[in-house]
């Protein structure tokens, strides 16, 4: 009994230890949000590819406009699709609302390090369960989040970026989503065939690769 | 010949039915068209459901390109039940008016005659095509303009405005030529059959077998039956086209065409004229 307190207790000490709320935001996720936020307007240009096992679509371009404290804008002639998550630069779903940070560790990755944080939302307007999200402490630059979110699934998104730059050129988002359910028998000839697979297959992983080209990124 | 193709045309040009049934033929469009954009939204909704989960969707896929793949599902049903009525009457009416006795009290040939009345099916089938297409067109690209064609066959495809337009085009002629294969089966009936009503219930009753075996997996015979070739069209609305399929297809369906015509032909100079 004694021995199960003590054990209790020196969990709770240890988890106090590593867990920090947003009042206290750790230093590396600050320096990665100054970071981030000192970025008042971003245009370019950004080609969609998918992979995608049971969709078909070529390489879609759009430009794109960020403006700070307002949601991205996308403008093409064609039709396109962006994932919901990976393309908000500002993270406004984590810095907006309170959060336990809970510090993994750090580690090396080609030469720099990078610390891993577990992002627990503390308000339930956030629409992440958890989300788990490694920096870069050389650059602060988030390079990878997997976010579970409340509604839409979990996405993984890695991200590459030019030197230092605050905004990444290229994002990676897998994610998991059912296989779309087919209505009417008058889009395609083959849909009783291809419900009856599509139900044995189940949910399916897709993956989505932005390229970004920024034509001028104004910081402050 | 080309007298004879001449007079032929005038002769449907002077019939009111004629007019009738392109009118029909308009007026099933307007309705495809009008249930394709009130149906197409919901379609494409429930389609997209859930891929707006995980995506922000952005652009317009319920365009022209959308309506008037709708319409090339569903007109060929309708659309070829009309033309064969109307052109198996280029054979009918001569046995019912008896004006297939007076023609052949005449120094006409038998064979430059029958010859006459398929070129006449083949034309008349054209003409119509023409019209339907024409009018197709202008109604789903100026009502609802153009963009990404989006299919669901192997998957769903997502098929970029220029090309989607070319393949529109050729769905459409492949869809054409396929009006000319049942039209001048229409006219191997009349031959055979004569009686004007036995003549649209077996043209029905191919449509209607037709459309059933297309949904019969018949493995080797897929590619090589009639009916089986008759939704070729849509070969063109893959992400990835299988031309040598393509081609293998729309050259059996000229095939039968062909024999079709020959076996009229055939019966038609064995038969007595009465």
């Amino acid at each position: 009994m004694i021995r199960t307190t003590i054990t209790c207790l020196l969990t709770v000490c240890l988890w106090g230890h590593y867990v920090q709320a947003q009042g206290a935001l750790p230093e590396s996720l600050s320096l990665v949000k100054e970071k981030i936020q000192s970025v008042q307007y971003a245009e370019g240009e950004v080609t969609l590819t998918t992979d995608i096992d049971f969709i078909n679509m070529p390489q879609k371009k759009a430009n794109i406009v960020y403006t700070q404290g307002k949601p991205l804008t996308y403008e093409s002639d064609n039709f396109i699709f962006i994932p919901r998550k990976g393309l908000d630069f500002s993270w406004n779903n984590l810095f907006d609302y309170d959060f336990i940070a809970v510090d993994r560790g750090t580690e090396q990755v080609e030469g720099n390090t990078w610390q891993t944080f577990h992002i627990i939302p503390n308000d339930k307007r956030a629409d992440f369960a958890i989300m788990t999200l490694a920096i870069n402490l050389d650059s602060q630059q988030i390079m990878t989040a997997e976010i579970a979110t409340k509604k839409e699934g979990t996405f993984n998104l890695i991200f590459s970026y030019d030197n230092n730059s605050p905004l990444p050129t290229r994002i990676e988002a897998s994610f998991e989503m059912e296989k779309v359910k087919i209505p009417l028998n008058f889009m395609g000839n083959d849909t009783q065939i291809d419900r009856k697979s599509m139900r044995a297959e189940g949910n399916k992983t897709g993956q989505v690769f932005l390229d970004l080209k920024w034509s001028e990124i104004q910081v402050d | 010949m080309i007298k004879m193709i001449q007079i032929e045309l005038f002769k449907l040009s002077q019939q009111k039915r004629t007019y009738y049934g392109i009118a029909v033929i308009i007026a099933i469009e307007l309705f495809i068209i009008l249930g394709a954009y009130v149906q197409g939204k919901e379609v494409l909704a429930i389609l997209l459901e859930n891929l707006s989960q995980s995506f922000i969707l952005e652009g317009n896929l319920m365009n022209g390109h959308l309506v008037m793949y709708l319409v090339l599902n569903s007109l060929w049903f309708n659309f070829p039940l009309i033309l064969m009525i109307l052109v198996s009457g280029i054979m009918t009416n001569e046995y019912k008016d008896g004006t297939i006795q007076t023609t052949f009290l005449q120094a006409v040939s038998k064979r430059e005659w029958i010859l006459a009345k398929y070129a006449t099916a083949i034309i008349f089938t054209l003409i119509v095509c023409a019209i339907l297409i024409i009018s197709s067109m202008c109604l789903a690209y100026g009502l609802f303009g153009q963009g990404d064609l989006i299919t669901y066959l192997n998957g769903l495809n997502f098929i970029e405005s220029p090309q989607a337009y070319n393949r529109i085009l050729a769905g459409f002629a492949s869809g054409t030529l396929l009006m000319i294969c049942y039209g001048v089966c229409s006219i191997s009936l009349a031959i055979w059959f004569k009686d004007q009503t036995i003549t649209w219930i077996l043209c029905a009753f191919l449509l209607i077998f037709n459309g059933l075996l297309l949904k019969i997996d018949l493995g080797w015979f897929n590619s090589w039956l009639l009916p089986k070739v008759t939704n070729s069209w849509q070969l063109f609305f893959y992400y990835d086209m299988n031309l040598s399929t393509i081609w293998h297809h729309h050259a059996v369906l000229i095939a039968y065409s062909l024999l079709i015509i020959a076996l009229g032909i055939i019966s038609f100079e064995r038969k007595e004229i009465g």
